[in-house]
């Protein structure tokens, strides 16, 4: 039986189809300001790749911050729970998920099946998310990927020490004009942000193995900031930023 | 009178003869506060959307809570004198004496009703807060509701008093901030000392803790007596213990029938507002219609009771809110939009047992009265305390989650919060989730984010219950 997730993100929207326990087909979508429209188009992409047509699916479920948005949806799930389910599935080894999305992060601690058995979350402030890091991206006039990649090439990240957006973008503009080295600031965003993900573990006491999820976890320079920060590997899925939609399409 | 304000006077039961009569004062009131036609239509969707009108007892509560603001900002025009009496705690009753002899004297815990009535009667508080923090001296961070008072006073809402009272029973926020007011405003304080070593592992409230603070609150009544140049006799006192009682009475039945009862009988928005309100004293106008206000909230949430009614179905998740918002009700009512059943909070729950009726029995006179009812509640104990009530309420009242809600800019809720999560974790073995969020800040409610953390929990829950069923 054929199920979707739709899960619509601040910064992307993503669904996924499964059936019998297998992933037939997965999009990702830039949100944008029409989120029933988005919605609407991210699950027929899906489906097309599946090669199946709306009514093919059994139930669909939606989840992320637009999930009340997705008018076809048959029941709506948070993405916490979603993520958790995700990850579980992907990698059933996964005790703790670390998902960093664009308005958010959260880290979730996984019970039995991929059950949330306690989770933190960011608060308002974008800080510690992927907004965060395109902010960050912008004043250095880079795109994501070369932003995500320069970073690696650091041996002395910058510190930057303010957490708020704001003031960390003029630090980022005061240590450019200082003429250090691009790759160090970049790392040193990198770090900052590791930092506060490594506080919010500490609230809820982290369990290994460690999965990463949600888009930032394509950002290579931000996971090898965290490692550095914890201390240890983290996992990472095939595609690390449907595991919210997958997540909902495995609760349908 | 247009639509808006006739729409939004009908919400608050005035009659057109009220309204006739007190237009002017209203329309004064409106005018320093800077209410706008917006400002009420925002106000009317707010109280519907999170608050149960359809009780005639909280129609009751919210009229009075109107009067009552209006009462504070005219106060400077029409009051002879006028005494404030800041956070934490029992501030209507400590000053509920002092109106009730000299009715050409104005008293309030103004704190506690600019938190209670200012966002969602009037669509004022955040303005007021911009303007308190506008205000406040660098390095001066100080607590929301604090912050609040300090905007709302520069903006000239609140009149300069000729005296203010403030007590430090578990946080030092209310005297900083009246110190701070008193210096700018060159206004009286006179402070209710607090005992040095109180022992953080004993039960509240502590015997020899009560009788010191009794001690000071005497001492406070001999300064109000010189400062306002009045008489305060004995038997006002007596009175108006015996007067605080009833109301008292029930509330805490409300809060107990929450307690006892699946489905949880009111909403958590609406035992806040209550919560609040008895906390606060009222003009000789008001003072009966505050016992009845609380009576008639009381009877029709035992009704609801008897029906087996409440605003979420029977056999949702039960839990406890540690600190729900003082000023946000739209907040507090996410948690029945999410289908649980807040069924208290530890604002009115008492140890050892975590009933809802703090036991009285041995006060002798008002002083003993007041210290110890606000010394009763787990906010006044030490860390073991707390433990204890949530332990002891958790068991008793088959609660399946707690929320800790520490408030940002509280020092209090937060510094313990942590412990009091591994706490319920590891030794209660329940889901815990820690809610940042501020009491008195309604700007930290960003619907999305909250309705999140929120709708989770509500999820693992789900998943706590089914499998506690199972292994039973
Ligand atoms: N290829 C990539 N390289 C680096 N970062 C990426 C990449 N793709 C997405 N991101 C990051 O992921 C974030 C969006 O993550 P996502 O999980 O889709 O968020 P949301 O669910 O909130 O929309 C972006 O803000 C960006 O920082
Ligand atoms: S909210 Fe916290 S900081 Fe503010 S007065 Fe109450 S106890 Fe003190």
């Amino acid at each position: 039986m054929p199920f979707a997730g739709v899960d619509i993100g601040s910064v992307s929207a993503k669904s996924v189809i499964i059936s019998d326990n297998e992933i037939l087909g997965y999009s990702i979508l830039p949100t944008g300001a029409d989120v029933e429209d988005v919605a609407r188009r991210v699950l027929n992409e899906s489906l097309k790749k599946a090669g199946l047509t709306e009514s093919d699916l059994e139930r669909i479920i939606a989840t992320g911050y637009g999930r009340i948005s997705v008018p076809f949806a048959d029941d709506k799930m948070t993405e916490i729970s979603c993520h958790a389910k995700g990850a579980s599935w992907f990698l059933p080894e996964t005790q703790t998920v670390i998902d960093i999305g664009g308005q958010d992060s959260k880290v979730i601690k996984l019970g039995e099946n991929g059950t949330v058995i306690s989770f933190v979350m960011n608060d308002k402030c974008a800080a510690g998310t992927g907004r965060f890091l395109e902010v960050m991206s912008r004043a250095l006039e880079l795109s994501m990927d070369e932003f995500a990649n320069l970073s690696l090439k650091s041996l002395k990240p910058c510190d930057i020490n303010s957490i708020c957006t704001v003031f960390a973008e003029s630090e980022v503009i005061s240590l450019r004009a200082e003429k250090k080295p691009v790759q160090d600031i970049i790392a040193g965003i990198h770090k900052s942000v590791a930092k506060r993900i490594l506080a919010m573990s500490t609230q809820i006491g982290i369990l290994r193995p460690i999965t990463m999820t949600g888009g930032v976890a394509k950002n290579l320079g931000q996971k090898k900031a965290l490692e550095d920060t914890l201390g240890f590997k983290l996992l990472t899925p095939k595609e690390p930023q449907i595991v919210g939609a997958l997540g909902a399409a495995l609760f349908a | 009178m247009n639509k808006t304000y006739q729409e939004y006077f009908k919400m608050l039961e005035f009659t057109s003869e009220e309204i006739e009569k007190e237009l002017p004062r209203i329309e004064k009131a409106f005018t320093k506060l800077g209410i706008t036609e917006d400002d009420l239509q925002i106000c009317i969707k707010r109280i519907k959307n999170s608050l149960d009108v359809s009780l005639v007892g909280m129609r009751k509560i919210l009229k009075i809570l109107f009067k009552e603001t209006i009462d504070l900002i005219m106060a400077g025009e029409e009051y002879e004198k006028i005494v404030y009496i800041t956070l934490p705690g029992w501030g209507g009753a400590f000053i509920a004496p002092i109106r009730n002899t000299h009715p050409e004297i104005y008293g309030q815990c103004i704190d506690m009703l600019t938190a209670v009535a200012l966002h969602p009667l009037f669509n004022k508080q955040v303005q007021c807060l911009e303007t308190g923090e506008k205000y406040l001296p660098a390095g001066n961070i100080h607590c929301a509701g604090f912050r609040t008072l300090l905007g709302a006073m520069d903006m000239g809402v609140f009149a300069k008093p000729n005296m203010m009272i403030s007590w430090g029973i578990y946080c030092d926020e209310g005297p900083k901030v009246t110190e701070l007011m008193a210096e700018k405003y060159d206004i009286p304080i006179v402070f209710i000392d607090q005992y040095q070593d109180f022992p953080t592992d004993v039960g509240v409230p502590f015997p020899r803790y009560v009788n010191f603070v009794a001690e000071e609150m005497k001492k406070t009544f001999k300064e109000i007596e010189k400062v306002l140049e009045i008489e305060i006799p004995e038997a006002a006192l007596m009175n108006t213990m015996t007067e605080t009682m009833g109301p008292h009475r029930d509330f805490t039945a409300i809060q107990q029938m929450m307690l006892d009862n699946d489905p949880v009988p009111l909403s958590i928005a609406d035992l806040m507002i209550a919560f609040i309100f008895n906390s606060l004293t009222c003009s000789p106008d008001n003072k009966k219609s505050k016992v009845d206000a609380l009576k008639t909230l009381r009877n029709e949430v035992k009704q609801r009771v008897k029906k087996g009614e409440g605003p979420v179905e029977k056999g949702r998740p039960r839990i406890l809110d540690t600190v729900p918002s003082f000023s946000d009700p739209e907040s507090n009512h996410l948690f029945q939009e999410c289908g649980l059943q807040v069924a208290g909070t530890d604002m009115a729950i008492y140890p050892p047992d975590g009933s809802a009726t703090p036991d009285l029995t041995d006060c002798k006179d008002f002083h003993s009265y007041v210290a110890k009812t606000v010394m009763a509640i787990p906010a006044s104990a030490g860390v073991a305390v707390r433990k204890q009530v949530l332990a002891a309420v958790a068991n008793k009242y088959k609660i399946d989650g707690i929320i800790l809600d520490p408030s940002y800019s509280c020092r209090v809720g937060f510094s313990d919060c942590q412990i009091m999560r591994n706490f319920v974790e590891k030794e209660l073995k329940i889901p815990v989730m820690i809610m940042e969020h501020d009491c008195y800040d309604p700007r930290f409610f960003t619907p999305g984010q909250i309705r999140t953390r929120i709708e989770t929990f509500a999820e693992q829950l789900k998943v706590y219950k089914v499998s506690k069923q199972i292994e039973n």
